[in-house]
């Protein structure tokens, strides 16, 4: 058995890419622990390897070096239908742009997730508990093309919730958002994160949500630091 | 699957024009095999109403049933070879007048023993056997057309000989002409009236059943219905040119909606970018895309059908158009397996996609 204290351990992980001639190191031996209810930040400039970083810790990449452990399933060098099954299972993901399907509604767009996982044994996420949560049991019969981007981007996160997964990864979630509704969303997260136990990370460029997080770490020229005053 | 549906409900216009194209496509092929069946029909009708499963023609003949000659023996000598009922049948190509008309009117005569089985179904009227009139015929219904009627009397052009119209028939055709049923009598008359010399010879025995081990001719074979039709002189040529047409048309307008859909794959790539991202696997997203491909084909082809059925139920009588069921049927399920070879196109775009994209926000 592998220790559950943690829900995402990211052990040692390396990635390089091919470029040219030379190898290109993107991620430099990083390693990281989450447990159940934290959320930490991660920052860092453009190119600094946050994408590649989270794609990893999602089941989306392999590493070129290193193990990630996401609950009790260790990811290494697996073929993609695992990963597709512990992306499925395991991972919840709010992408920057909500990435909501035009053609369903809101109430919808989560019963998907949940039907995805109707055999896997955990218990059922409840959508319109969740709707009614963030504020949002007026739009469970709307279609994203009737919703504003802070509305749909809280769909995105109760989508991230319904298979109820370990892990919740958010990729920039403030990104085309204004001040106020960015901080919502964060706000939004954050209150998800503890009621449901999930370890959850936050890529961003958002200063002014940091003060949210429990721990906010910088990702520089593929180093993970601590930032220990932000 | 739901998700297909909801989608195609979702995207309405976009998948109704699609949808219009179909169905017009499969009308267009299903209304193709009607006529390529019209003029099959128009060609060798009679041969194949003929209540008859082979011929003996002579060797000589090479297939062909209108250059076929046997002398009057040989009917005996076939009657004796088999249990099946057998009778003689000449074809000839010639016209009509009608009474106090100088028009001709093209006509085949099929010469019958009007007690036997060639004895065509009669739609109004009576057989050639059943009247009092000397020389009779019964025509085929599209006679009808030229203001003919029961009861009229009609010459044949060359020999001058009159005959009573005594009954019509209907969908009787041969090479392209309407066919006029006349006894072996009549048909000696015309004849002898040309050609004092002439004596009597068949073209060809009709067999009724199947019961032809045992026939040996001299100079003469036994050929099942399907070989005489082929070798009506233009029936095969026609028909493969037309089927070329209709199957080539098949196979272009199901590869239209494989790449129309293609086409609306490519658009939507990042969506399935994110079905893959959430955990969707490979098995799903094709049963996906499999499915709205099969609800626009099918839909398309039960529309269309209904068109083309519709279509034919307005058209006039003298139009060579005859719709087949079972060809039908061919052809719908064929369209819908193509549409579904080609749909692979779209699925092995998708398998393609990195749900990766999705991540860094890449617009």
């Amino acid at each position: 058995m592998i220790n559950n204290e943690y829900t995402l351990q990211l052990n040692n992980i390396s990635m390089k890419y091919q470029d040219g001639d030379q190898d290109n190191l993107v991620l430099k031996d990083i390693s990281l622990k989450v447990k159940p209810g934290e959320f930490i930040a991660i920052v860092g400039p453009s190119g600094s390897g946050k994408s590649t970083f989270l794609s990893i810790s999602g089941a989306l990449l392999s590493p070129s070096n290193g193990n990630v452990i996401i609950g009790d399933t260790k990811l290494h060098k697996k073929e993609s239908k695992k990963l597709t099954k512990i992306r499925r299972e395991q991972i919840g993901f709010i992408f920057q742009n909500h990435y909501l399907l035009p053609y369903l509604t809101a109430q919808e767009q989560l019963q998907l997730v949940i039907d995805l996982n109707k055999k896997n044994g955990k218990p059922d996420m409840n959508a319109k508990e969740m709707l009614e949560d963030l504020g949002l049991s007026d739009y469970a019969k709307k279609y994203p093309d009737k919703m504003s981007g802070g509305e749909k981007q809280r769909v995105a996160i109760a989508r991230a919730f319904m298979n109820n997964p370990d892990v919740i990864l958010a990729d920039e979630p403030t990104a085309s958002l204004d001040g106020v509704r960015g901080r919502q969303v964060v706000e939004m997260i954050k209150k998800e994160v503890i009621k449901h136990k999930k370890a959850a990370i936050m890529v961003t460029h958002d200063e002014r949500v940091l003060d949210l997080v429990d721990a906010v770490y910088r990702l520089d020229n593929g180093k993970l630091k601590r930032v220990v005053n932000y | 699957m739901k998700l297909a549906w909801k989608e195609l409900k979702h995207s309405k216009i976009k998948y109704l024009l699609i949808e219009s194209i179909i169905i017009l496509m499969i009308f267009m092929v299903i209304f193709l095999s009607g006529l390529a069946n019209g003029l099959a029909r128009a060609v060798s009708a009679s041969i194949e109403n003929a209540d008859a499963a082979y011929f003996v023609i002579s060797n000589d003949a090479e297939n062909m049933i209108g250059l076929s000659s046997l002398s009057k023996e040989v009917l005996q000598q076939v009657s004796t070879m088999t249990s099946d009922n057998v009778t003689n049948l000449n074809i000839q190509r010639t016209n009509l007048n009608t009474y106090g008309d100088e028009t001709k009117l093209d006509v085949t005569y099929f010469a019958i023993d009007p007690d036997d089985f060639l004895l065509p179904y009669i739609s109004e009227g009576k057989a050639i056997s059943n009247t009092d009139a000397e020389y009779t015929i019964v025509l085929d219904a599209s006679f009808q057309d030229e203001n003919i009627a029961v009861g009229d009397v009609v010459e044949d052009s060359a020999a001058g000989i009159q005959m009573t119209v005594v009954g019509f028939t209907d969908d009787e055709m041969y090479g392209h002409s309407p066919v006029g049923f006349i006894s072996m009598d009549t048909y000696m008359l015309i004849n002898t009236e040309m050609n004092p010399a002439f004596t009597e010879k068949y073209n060809a025995i009709a067999i009724q059943g199947s019961d032809i081990d045992n026939i040996t001719i001299e100079g003469a074979s036994v050929f099942d219905k399907a070989i005489i039709v082929d070798n009506i002189p233009g029936y095969l040529e026609e028909q493969l040119t037309i089927n070329m047409i209709l199957w080539v048309l098949v196979v272009v307008s199901a590869a239209i909606l494989g790449v129309f859909f293609y086409v609306i794959t490519i658009q939507k790539l990042k969506q399935f970018g994110i079905l893959k991202a959430i955990g969707m696997g490979m098995r799903e997203l094709s049963s996906m895309i499999t499915s709205q491909v099969l609800i626009l084909a099918l839909f398309g082809v039960i529309t269309g059908n209904i068109l083309a059925f519709g279509m034919a139920s307005m058209l006039p009588n003298s139009m060579p158009f005859h719709l087949e069921i079972p060809m039908v049927i061919v052809i719908s399920v064929a369209f819908i397996i193509i549409t579904l070879i080609t749909s692979l196109l779209s699925i092995i775009k998708v398998a393609k996609v990195d749900p990766i994209v999705i991540i860094g926000g890449n617009e």
